[in-house]
C-alpha cells in the first residue's frame, strides 16, 4: 500500500485504521469502543480496553523469549561508565521498585515526580510507576527549585523520585539540595523522597521525608503488572504555555502505546531487535516517546546517554555511540547536529568510526535549516529526515514515513501529514488559505490516538488554548504553510513561546521574573533568531522612574534571577536597558515587533503603535550589542 | 467458501465484545460462552472450526472443559486455543498436556490470536 492510500485511509475510516493497528499491541482486554466522544466532543480512543504500558515494555519480551537481549544500552561519557540491561534484567529492576513503591504506600491513581539525571534508574522509575497505575511526571533535571515546586503543587505528588546528582559536562550538580528547596517553597508536601545515590560525591542532605533507592529496593518484593483501564494517565509531562504556569500535558496507555507502535514501524522504520537512539533527555516528550516507550514496545534496545553531543569529550561522542552500539536509526534535535558542525567542519571524527550500521537520521524539536541538513548528507549517506510535532501530540504529526516509502526530501519542510493528522493551513477567519500561503496549522478532530488527552486537573484551559478559535480543530500554535505536493512548513510559533535548541519556553514566564528585580519597571522578553539554538531570549527592561543603577550590573542580575528561577535551560544571556518599550494605544508591548527589529526582518509598523519614535530607540539599543543590523 | 465458525469462551464481558468486534471484522461466524457450561450446550448443537477457551470461568473451568470436549469424537477436528491469564509455565504444560492445539496468554495482541487461530484451521 502507498503512503497516500495508507493516509487517506486513516482519515476516511479512522476507526477501522486505528483498530487495526492496536490489534498489534498486547492487551488485558481489546478495545470494543474504538472512538468515542467524551468530555464535550473530545475524542477518547479505546476506551474499554485494558492494558499495560509496562507490560508491553518489559514482560512481554521477557514472555515471548526474547528476556536476554539487550533492552537499555546506558552510556555515560561524563562518568566513562556503558551498562547494558536485558530485558530479563529490566523486569527484575522494574518490578522490585514497583514493590518497594507499593511499600511506601503508592497505588493506582497515584502521582509521583521523578527529578532525574539520564542514568537508567530514570527508565526504571518511570516503568515502575506504569507498571502499578501511578502516574508520574518527569521533571527536566536542569529545571531550578522554583519550576520543580510548580510541578509539585501542580500534580501533588505523593513521592519525588530523584538521584544524588547530574552531570553538566564536566560539573557534578547536586540534585538533592534542589529537591528539599523546591519542597520547602511548594504548597504540597510529598510524603516520601526516594534518593538513587550515584556515590559521585555529591552532597546529600538529609530530611526526614528521605528514603535511600537501594535499600527500597532491597527489602521489597517483585510485583506483576496492574491491568489498567486504556485512558488511564500514563504520565503528565509539563510544557510552557502562553502564561506563566506550564501546562500539564496528560498522556493516556492504550492509545499512546498503538501510536507508538505504529510509528517506531511505519514512520521511524525500525525492526524488533535493532538499536533505535534517541539523544534526548527523558524530561522531554522526546524522551518520553523514543527514548523510553516507543523503543521498548517496539523491542528495540534504546540508549540512554549521559552527554552533549560536543565537549563530553569532543564532537566523536556521537559517532562513538553509533558504532560502539550499532545504532540503526537516530533521532536528535538539528541545533545538536549544528554543534557538532561547529566544532567539526571538515567531519574528520566522523571518518573514524564505522557508521554502516546508521540507516536514517531524524532530526526535530526546531525547524532544521537548508545547510545543517546538507552537511550531514555530505558526511554521511543516510537519509536526514526532518519531522515536526509537540508534547501535546506525543508522536510525530508531519514526517516521511520511511516504513511505508520514503518521499523525496525538501530542505526546509518537515514532510507530509503523518496518518491520522488532517492538517489544514487557515486564515484568521478560519479559512483554508492557498497553498503556498502562510498561516495557523489547525488539525481536524478526531486527534489520533497517542495525543494528550487533557491538561492535568485543568479541563478549561485545555479547551480554551486549543480547540476555542477554530471549532473542531485543535490549534497547534504553530504558524505554516503547504506546497502544491502536500509538503508542510512551520515557520514558528504565533504566540510568546519560543523554541531554544528544540526546547519550548515561555517569554512570558520569563517576563514574570525579569520583572521582579527590584529596578525594573516593566519588561518584554522575545525570541530572537539565533545561528546555534535557533531562537534565544532576549529582555529589554525599562527601569523605575527615578532610579538610574549600573546596566551592567542589572544586567548580570536579570540572567543570574532567571537562571536561578527557571533553571540554565532558560538561556537568557541578553539583557537590553532601553528607556521605553514600544506599545499599542491600548497598553499592549509590541513583541512581534522588537523581534523583527532584532532580527532585522522586514516589518509593518503597527497602525496601533501610541509613539512610532520609540522603534528608532529600540533599533539603537540594539545596533549597540550587534542586533538590527542594515 | 463457508465461514469458518469460531466459538469464544470466556466470562469477561469486554473481552467477548471486543474478540467478537475483530473476529467477525476477519470474516468468522462467532458463537458466544459466558463459561465451561454454556460452551458444552453450545457444542451439543454447533461444531465450530475453532474454540477460544479462557480458564479461569465459573461453574465449569477451561481445563474441564476442554476434558469434556476431548471425550467426544464429533468434536475431534475442533482445533482449541486456550486463551489465559494463567502464564506460569506449568499451567501451559498443563493445557497442552490436555490436548489444547495452542495456548497463549493475556495480555494478547489480537493480531496473534487471529494469526493463530487462522493456522489452526488451515
Amino acid at each position: 500500500m502507498t503512503y497516500n492510500e495508507l493516509y487517506q485511509q486513516s482519515l476516511e475510516s479512522p476507526e477501522a485504521f486505528w483498530s487495526g493497528q492496536a490489534d498489534a499491541i498486547d492487551w488485558y482486554s481489546p478495545p470494543s469502543a474504538i472512538l468515542s466522544p467524551l468530555d464535550q466532543g473530545y475524542p477518547q480512543w479505546f476506551s474499554d480496553g485494558v492494558v499495560n504500558a509496562c507490560y508491553l515494555c518489559v514482560d512481554k519480551h521477557v514472555q515471548d523469549g526474547y528476556g536476554d537481549d539487550v533492552a537499555i544500552i546506558y552510556d555515560s561519557p561524563v562518568t566513562q561508565t556503558v551498562r547494558k540491561y536485558t530485558f530479563a534484567q529490566l523486569e527484575d529492576e522494574v518490578s522490585r521498585l514497583a514493590g518497594g513503591l507499593i511499600q511506601l504506600g503508592l497505588k493506582k491513581g497515584d502521582t509521583v515526580v521523578i527529578y532525574m539525571p539520564m542514568i537508567p534508574q530514570t527508565a526504571f522509575a518511570m516503568l515502575a510507576c506504569a507498571r502499578i497505575g501511578v502516574t508520574h511526571s518527569v521533571v527536566f533535571g536542569g529545571f531550578a527549585p522554583n519550576e520543580l515546586a510548580i510541578r509539585i503543587d501542580d500534580c501533588k505528588p505523593k513521592v519525588i523520585i530523584t538521584a544524588s546528582s547530574g552531570i553538566e559536562f564536566d560539573r557534578l550538580i547536586a540534585y538533592k539540595p534542589l529537591v528539599d528547596e523546591a519542597i520547602a517553597m511548594a504548597d504540597h508536601k510529598p510524603k516520601r523522597v526516594v534518593v538513587f545515590n550515584r556515590k559521585l560525591g555529591a552532597r546529600i542532605p538529609f530530611k526526614k521525608y528521605d528514603i535511600d533507592y537501594e535499600s527500597l529496593i532491597y527489602g521489597s518484593e517483585p510485583v506483576e503488572c496492574i491491568p489498567l483501564e486504556s485512558n488511564h494517565p500514563l504520565y503528565i509531562l509539563y510544557t510552557s504555555g502562553t502564561t506563566g504556569k506550564p501546562k500539564g500535558i496528560v498522556r493516556d496507555t492504550g492509545g499512546y502505546a498503538t501510536a507508538l507502535k505504529f510509528s517506531m514501524q511505519h514512520i521511524y522504520n525500525v525492526k524488533p531487535g535493532e538499536t533505535f537512539w534517541a539523544a534526548s533527555d527523558m524530561g522531554w516528550a522526546v524522551g518520553h516517546s523514543y527514548t523510553l516507550y516507543g523503543p521498548l514496545i517496539n523491542r528495540n534496545a534504546t540508549v540512554i546517554f549521559e552527554g552533549k553531543p560536543v565537549r563530553t569529550p569532543d564532537a566523536s561522542t556521537f559517532w562513538r555511540v553509533i558504532s560502539d552500539h550499532g545504532v540503526s536509526v537516530m533521532f536528535t534535535a538539528p541545533t545538536a547536529i549544528r554543534a557538532i558542525k561547529k566544532e567539526d567542519p571538515e567531519g574528520k571524527f566522523i571518518k573514524q568510526y564505522d557508521l554502516s550500521c546508521l540507516r536514517a537520521q531524524f532530526l526535530a524539536g526546531e525547524r532544521c535549516d537548508a545547510a545543517t541538513l546538507e552537511w550531514y548528507a555530505q558526511h554521511i549517506p543516510v537519509p536526514v529526515i526532518d519531522h515536526w510535532w509537540q508534547t501535546e501530540s506525543g508522536w510525530p504529526m508531519i514526517a516521511n514515513p520511511l516504513g511505508v516509502g520514503m518521499f523525496p526530501v525538501k530542505p526546509g519542510s518537515a514532510g507530509k501529514a503523518v496518518c491520522g493528522y488532517d492538517i489544514r493551513i487557515f486564515d484568521e477567519s478560519g479559512a483554508e488559505v492557498a497553498s503556498g500561503e502562510e498561516g495557523y496549522v489547525v488539525i481536524r478532530q478526531p486527534l489520533p490516538p497517542g495525543c494528550m488527552t487533557g491538561l492535568w486537573m485543568n479541563q478549561p484551559r485545555f479547551r480554551e488554548g486549543y480547540f476555542t478559535k477554530f471549532p473542531g480543530y485543535y490549534l497547534a500554535g504553530d504558524g505554516g504553510y503547504k506546497d502544491d505536493d502536500g509538503y508542510l512548513y512551520i515557520t514558528g510559533r504565533i504566540d510568546d513561546v519560543i523554541n531554544v535548541a528544540g526546547h519550548r519556553l515561555s517569554t512570558a514566564e520569563m517576563e514574570e521574573v525579569v520583572a521582579h528585580h527590584p529596578a525594573v519597571a516593566e519588561c518584554a522578553v522575545v525570541g530572537v533568531t539565533d545561528e546555534m539554538k535557533g531562537q534565544v531570549p532576549m529582555a529589554f527592561v525599562v527601569f523605575k522612574a527615578g532610579t538610574s543603577p549600573e546596566h551592567f550590573q542589572v544586567e548580570y542580575e536579570v540572567v543570574q534571577l532567571v537562571r536561578e528561577k527557571i533553571g540554565a535551560v532558560a538561556s537568557l544571556k541578553t539583557v537590553v536597558v532601553v528607556q521605553r518599550l514600544p506599545k499599542t494605544r491600548s497598553g499592549k508591548i509590541l513583541r512581534k515587533l522588537i523581534r523583527s527589529i532584532a532580527d532585522a526582518t522586514e516589518y509593518q509598523v503597527p497602525s496601533t503603535i501610541d509613539d512610532p519614535e520609540i522603534i528608532g530607540e529600540i533599533t539603537e539599543a540594539l545596533r549597540a550589542i550587534g542586533y538590527a543590523k542594515d | 467458501m463457508p465461514m469458518k465458525k469460531i466459538l469464544i469462551a470466556d466470562d469477561e464481558p469486554n473481552i467477548i465484545m471486543s474478540l467478537e468486534y475483530s473476529l467477525k471484522k476477519n470474516n468468522f461466524q462467532v458463537f458466544i460462552a459466558r463459561d465451561g457450561q454454556e460452551a458444552l450446550e453450545i457444542l451439543e448443537t454447533e461444531t465450530p472450526d475453532a474454540i477460544i477457551l479462557d480458564i479461569m470461568m465459573p461453574n465449569l473451568d477451561g481445563f474441564a472443559t476442554l476434558e469434556h470436549i476431548k471425550s467426544k469424537p464429533e468434536l475431534a477436528g475442533c482445533k482449541v486455543l486456550f486463551l489465559s491469564a494463567k502464564n506460569k509455565d506449568a499451567d501451559i504444560e498443563k493445557g497442552l498436556s490436555l490436548g489444547a492445539d495452542a495456548y497463549l496468554t493475556k495480555p494478547f495482541s489480537v493480531k496473534k490470536l487471529i494469526e493463530t487461530t487462522q493456522k489452526l484451521i488451515e
